[in-house]
Parts: C-alpha cells; structure tokens; sequence
C-alpha cells in the first residue's frame, strides 16, 4: 500500500473523528431544544436541518468555497481570528464535514429526544424532579443509545464524503486528501490496483462502522406498554 | 385544604373547575373516560397552566412542578428501562429533593411486598407488577400530597383491595393525602373518604364518598354497590373460609380468604343478593342476612331497595315485575341472601 | 395488472412512449464528452447545427468515460482532454485508429486577478489525471519560486473556480475558461491574463475517437469532420483553443 494513502485513511479517519464529536457538541443541545418546541418554524427548521441530505455535496461544496474566499465577509473573519485560510486546509474541510453530517447527526438525536420527552421526561416532571436532575440522570442516560447511533451515523457518513472536500480541499497530502479523494485519484489515473486496496480499507472501516450502528440501535430499549 | 380554579379548553369542552375541599384523606375523581380527569391532575401538579390553585392555603399555581410538593403518578407511567426495578425505586428516593415524609425504601418494599421483585429488568414485569413498582417509586419521592391517575387498573380485583388497604394504611400513619382519579367505582368506593364526580369539564357532585355514590347511582346507570364493614371472628381451616361478623353486629359472613384483607371492608355488587320476605329455611347459600328496607327507588326502570343491616346500607335492584309480584313495603323485614362469597 | 391505464406504471409508460415516439427523422449521436469541452461542443453546434445528426452530449472527466466505454457504455464519438485515453482505446481495441483527430490543443494562461496575491498557493489541475495540470506543473516547476504551494483542481475548470472564488491568488488556467466567462460576464477580470509561451510547457492535445461499436459510422464521422473543418477550428482558436499544425494561436 502506498505511503499516500496510508496518510489519506489516517486522515478521513481523523476527520471522521472530530467531525462526530463536534457535531455531537452542537446537536445534543440544539436537539434537545428542538425536540421540545412546536411553533409555527419546526417544520422550516427541520427542512433546514435536512437540506444537506437534498443538496449534491459539490454544490455545498462550491458555495462554502465562495464563503470561504478572503473576499467574503466569513473569509475575512475566519482569517482574521486565526491567521490561517480556510479552503484548502483541515479545518475547511472540518467544517464543511460538519454541514454535509448535520443531519445524521441531528436525527438521532432528535428522535430520542422526543421518545424520551413523550414517555420519560414527563412523568419525571410529574414525580417532582427538578429540571437539572432530570437532564443529568434520566435524559443522558436514556440518550446513550441515541448519542451511539449519532455518533456512528456521522463518522460513516463522513467517512465516505467526497464531493464537498473535492471542491473546497484541493487535494494536499495530510491535509485534504482524504480516502475518497485519493480513491477517485487512483480511478482517473487508471491505477485500479491501487484504488481496490484502498476501497477494500474503506468498505471494511464503514461496514464496521455501521455493524456497531446497528448493535447500538438494537440496544435502545423502550418499556412495552 | 385543597382549593382549586382552572378553566381550559378541551377538544369537546372546556374544563371549567372551581373546587374547595376542607378535608380528606382519599379524594377519589370518579368521572367516565375523557371527562377531564387526567387534565385537572396534570394541571394540579403543574404539567399544564391553571388559573388558581391552593393547597393548605399555599398558593401553587406560579411554582414550578418540582416545587409544588406534588407527587403525581401519570396514567400507565413508565418505569425508566435504564434502571433495574430496585434502581427504578431508589432514582426517586436519590433524586426527589424536599422530602416530607419519613418512608424508607424498606418499608415501602416490604409494605408492598415488592422483595422478589427488586432485581428484575423492568421489561419482564407484568402490567400489574409495574404498577405496584410505580407505586412505590411514587411514594418514594416523599410528598404528602399524591395524586395517581388509574393507578391500579392492571391489578386484579383481590391485589387491587389489598393494595389500595395499605395505601389507606400509609395515608394514615405518614399523613399523606391522596387523589386517585378512576373510572371505577368500585375502587374509589374502596378506599376513598371524599369524591368528586366529574363529567364533560365539570364537577357536578361532591362530598362524602357514600353520599356521592348514592347520587351516582341514581343518575349513572350505575349498579349500586354496597360497602359492609366487618371484625374477623375466625378462619375455619377445615373449610378454608373466614367467619366474619358485621360490626355493630351479631350476624356472621362466611367468605373465602381472597376476599378478606386488613381493611375489613367488603364491596358487594347488587347482583348477588337475592331478596325474601322469609327466612330462607332450604337454601344452599349460608350468607343471608337479615335486613329492613329503608327505601324503594324507581330509577332506569328497575326499583333500587335501600335495606338497613343492623346500621350498614346494602343496595339491592329489583325488577318492577319482581317488586309488584311482592309487595315489599318500607320497613319489612326482608332477608337477603349475599352469593359469591364463599 | 388488467387496469395498467390508470397505475402510476401506466402513466410512467405513456409518457415514455410519447418521449420516445416523438417524430424525429435525424439520427441521434452520443458523444462522451470531457467536461471542459462540453460548452465548447454545445456553442459550435449551435451555431452551425449537423444536418440529419442530433448530438447527444455525455459529459464527465475523460477518466470516467474512459472507463464506462471500456465497460461497454453505448458511446459513439468519444472526445477526450488528453491523448493518452482515446490512444489506450484504439490499442485495445475500443475505438477505431482511422478515426483518431486531434480536434484541438489546449492552451495555458497565468492568471492573478488581484494586484496582490491573497496567498502563496498556486492553483493547477491535478497532474496526475489532467494534462493540463501536467503541463501546468512542469511550466511551474521551471518557472516559479521553490517549494510551490500547489492546490490541485480536479480538473482545469476546478483549478479555475478556485483563483475565481479569490481562495487562491495564482493560477494556470485554460484561456478557453477566461475568454467564456468574459463572454458571460463582461467581467474586465477575466481579461488580466498573460498567456504561457507554447513553447514552455508539453502540448496539451485534446484527441477524439470514434468508438469501434458504433452502429452510426457515417454520422460519426460526420461530426469528426465538422471539428476538423476550417471553419470550425478558427472558431475554436476564438474560444482561446489552439489547433494543430498552427501554432501562433494569436
């Protein structure tokens, strides 16, 4: 197996890592409040949620390239808080992850929130526990599953990203060539031995990923009424 | 004590209810299904808005629900399936601040014979064995002011007398008023001191338990139930029954052991009495007593009879073919033979 | 099954029929096309459309469709960015060798839209897969400062898009990517360019072929014809091409 892409596996998985993680950071809150609110926005906002599943990843990809231009307003912000530009680099791609993961991220998330609220959550307001303890030990708990499934939903899914980092990553080693860049690399420069190895590394990470999924799903546990 | 305001609208009607009761240990909420029952219990405790609500002259209704000091068990309340059932019942004990009551989670097991069951996963109990876990879990949170929504429906019916003798029990010693709202009234008759009846949003009958069940009676279709009060004389092993004689009393009951428990009440549908001018001599039924009737309703097209047994009320139905055949009059003495008991 | 005219089937079937039957004397061509050509092929027939052909253009990178006629897609003119491709078809077999042009070359500019340079990245497309980042690279690699900064495009209109959006100060692009957008936008941007001497980098030849399973030979070679007439390629040198045995494109 070439050096290269030995790099590029360490590298999607990486990004498959943070990616996961981050987004369990901003979803398990923002979930939590969505789930529990019924104005007139929720359907809007769940469109907006889901968007990334509609649009083609390059078309996402090339306008978070427009954004990430020094010309533009985010460009020159990001560049000013780090020094650093975003397109073409890790943490480009990081945050495109983040909104090409939302939501299969978010999804979970929200579903068991609102299992938990239905069933759970309010028979514990009933019992008279405060707001605080109910979060800490009977909402986390109980979303565990949820949080397994988010989690393993949003490292697969970005594992397999590749049009959005085709467009914003621009193909450097160790920093965004991930598997499915150097794969399509392999493929366009016909060397097909080396792009089977690699998709054979991909399947295997993904199917593992997904066998986990499920093991996590199957774990959620509700009481039969 | 408890002095209550809302107004909110329902689907069909809107529940409008202005309540104030001085006293009661067990308030029972009888009313027929989508009658708001449910809805005032979530109001009381806070799950949705009222207008108005005091309890022991505290003002509650701006409080938060963990602040009310208001326990209540929702209608076919989960347990959490993250926790075993001695997990379930130790979370609200751990976790519900502000206790007002001095329950172990020992006693309460041991009252409701919850021991074999406590390291169960919560999915393999049965329906009646979660509720008497939720139960428990419900006393556990340490509030004097409980409510239960159909608490005890998966219950059958001896479990269920005797399950609600210890709630009556622990009302009792630890000074916790309970509201359990039912759709039956044989249960609330039971164990509840004090009713309200409530139908579309409204409370339109209330007071003592046996004077409400008399109005219900009368306007519901209902089939009267009559409550005797007992002392136990003793248990005939050769025929495994009880000998109970009515309190205030020289007249004895045989019954079988199921329907004997530590409350000494004894709930009789008016389908198993029979009545008769004489003393039956030749009958296979043992339990015949002797009563005076009181007094001969004409409700639903069936004459409902009011007989006095030495200052206890037995309801009894009669046909109207039945009473002109006859010829009862108020102050007879009739016998009525009670089936089903033994 | 009896009432398929009122299932969504029979809908289905119905307009696929109408589609299909629509009345159309001209013989339809499918031509594989490599993407930065396939505007290029679009404005030449529409301006002087083949009598009797309809061209149907498929258009992806020349690797793709590489690879889809070697697995039998029903391509019949297949115009690659490189030579190597439609080359490899003939020797094995795919296409035909008589038919083999060179329709165009591809032709190179430096292109830095802002007086100062946002950053020290230069954008070129993937030398690996592209001839024109193959080119690109080797004029790069003699002319520019060491250690470059490369950001690779997937192809030379990726490359392009990246100095357009401003995330990169620098690159080599296609003139015919310039000369179009100005076209579309009357943009003066597009016109501070400074074209690379020929002679500085390895030509970019842009071949065609027709496949050898064609069933429509004569239409083929029809539209074969078309690209290589005068008219035609002088066209090509207008939309910043360069054609063969010609090379002062200017």
């Amino acid at each position: 197996m070439l050096q290269s892409d030995l790099t590029a596996l360490w590298l999607t998985i990486k990004l498959a890592f943070i990616t996961a993680v981050l987004l369990l950071v901003f979803c398990i809150p923002l979930a939590y409040k969505l789930a529990g609110y019924n104005g007139k926005f929720k359907p809007f906002l769940e469109a907006l949620i889901a968007m990334p599943l509609v649009l083609p990843p390059t078309l996402l990809g090339f306008y978070l390239l427009v954004l990430f231009s020094p010309d533009h307003a985010f460009g020159q912000f990001w560049f000013w808080l780090t020094g650093t530009q975003l397109a073409f680099s890790f943490q480009g791609v990081v945050i495109g992850s983040l909104f090409y993961s939302l939501p299969f991220v978010m999804q979970p998330l929200v579903a068991g929130f609102k299992h938990i609220n239905q069933t759970y959550n309010e028979a514990a307001i009933a019992l008279g526990l405060s707001p605080f303890k109910r979060f800490v030990h009977l909402i986390i708990p109980l979303l565990k599953p949820s949080i397994g499934s988010a989690f393993a939903l949003g490292f697969a899914h970005t594992l397999g990203e590749f049009g959005l980092v085709l467009m914003i990553g621009g193909n450097i080693q160790g920093q965004t060539q991930v598997v499915s860049i150097a794969l399509y690399d392999h493929v366009e420069s016909l060397n097909y031995t080396a792009a089977h190895q690699l998709s054979l590394i991909l399947l295997a990470i993904s199917f593992a990923c997904l066998v986990l999924l499920f093991k996590f799903n199957k774990s959620i546990v509700g009481v039969k009424q | 004590m408890i002095k209550l305001s809302l107004f909110k609208a329902l689907n069909n009607f809107d529940l409008d209810i202005n309540l104030e009761l001085e006293s009661f240990n067990v308030l029972g909420v009888y009313g027929p299904s989508g009658s708001g029952k449910s809805t005032l219990l979530r109001c009381i405790s806070g799950l949705e808005p009222a207008k108005s609500i005091h309890i022991n002259n505290q003002p509650v209704h701006e409080l938060p629900s963990d602040k009310r000091g208001i326990t209540l068990q929702l209608q076919s309340c989960p347990l959490f399936p993250h926790l075993d059932v001695a997990g379930n019942l130790a979370f609200t004990q751990k976790h519900c601040g502000n206790k007002q009551t001095s329950l172990t989670l020992q006693y309460v097991v041991k009252t409701l014979e919850l021991q074999d069951l406590l390291n169960r996963d919560v999915q393999s109990l049965s329906g009646g064995e979660r509720q008497r876990v939720v139960f428990a879990r419900t006393l556990l949170a340490g509030q004097k002011f409980i409510m239960l929504d159909e608490p005890f429906s998966a219950l059958d019916w001896s479990l269920r007398f005797k399950t609600l003798t210890k709630l009556n029990e622990l009302a009792v010693k630890f000074n916790i008023k309970f509201i359990i709202v039912s759709h039956s009234l044989k249960e609330l008759l039971f164990c509840c001191d004090t009713l309200i009846q409530l139908d579309k949003g409204k409370v339109i009958n209330q007071g003592a338990s046996a004077h409400v069940a008399k109005a219900i009676y009368a306007n519901d279709r209902q089939t009267p139930l009559s409550l005797i009060n007992y002392d136990v004389v003793k248990f005939d092993e050769d025929y495994g029954l009880y000998q109970l004689q009515l309190q205030q009393s020289e007249q004895p009951l045989f019954v079988l052991p199921a329907l004997v428990d530590s409350s000494n009440k004894l709930i009789i549908e008016s389908e198993k009495m029979s009545l008769s001018a004489l003393k039956p001599e030749q009958t296979t039924h043992s339990n015949v007593l002797r009563s005076v009737l009181t007094q001969a309703e004409l409700i639903n097209n069936k004459w409902q009879l009011t007989l006095n047994v030495d200052g206890q009320t037995l309801y009894c139905l009669a046909s109207r073919r039945v009473w002109d055949k006859n010829d009862f009059k108020v102050g007879d003495v009739l016998y009525t033979t009670i089936s089903d008991l033994e | 099954m009896s009432k398929l005219y009122n299932t969504w089937l029979g809908y289905f079937l119905c307009v696929i029929c109408m589609l299909s039957c629509s009345v159309n004397a001209k013989e339809t061509l499918q031509v594989a096309v490599a993407s930065n050509f396939k505007t290029v092929l679009e404005t030449l027939l529409k301006k002087s459309p083949l009598p009797n052909v309809d061209v149907k253009i498929s258009a992806a990178s020349s690797g793709v469709l590489y690879s889809q006629i070697v697995h039998g897609a029903p391509f019949d003119v297949f115009l690659s960015a490189d030579d190597f491709r439609p080359q490899s078809l003939i020797k094995e077999g795919y296409a035909e060798q008589s038919s083999l042009i060179t329709y165009a070359l591809g032709e190179l500019a430096l292109w830095q839209p802002k007086a100062e340079k946002v950053n020290d990245k230069v954008a070129i497309a993937n030398p690996r897969f592209s001839p024109y980042g193959r080119a690109s690279e080797h004029y790069a690699n003699n002319h520019f400062k060491k250690p470059i900064n490369y950001v690779y495009g997937n192809n030379i209109t990726h490359a392009f898009q990246f100095v357009q959006s401003g995330n990169v100060g620098v690159g080599l692009v296609a003139v015919s990517s310039l000369k179009a957008a100005y076209s579309n936008t009357q943009d003066q941007k597009y016109l501070d360019y400074t074209v690379l001497p020929t002679n500085q980098y390895p030509d970019i030849i842009q071949q065609g072929v027709i496949i050898s399973s064609t069933k429509k030979h004569a239409s083929a070679k029809q539209l074969m014809q078309f690209l290589m007439a005068e008219a035609t390629q002088q066209q090509l040198i207008e939309l910043g091409y360069r054609i063969k045995d010609n090379n002062a494109s200017k």
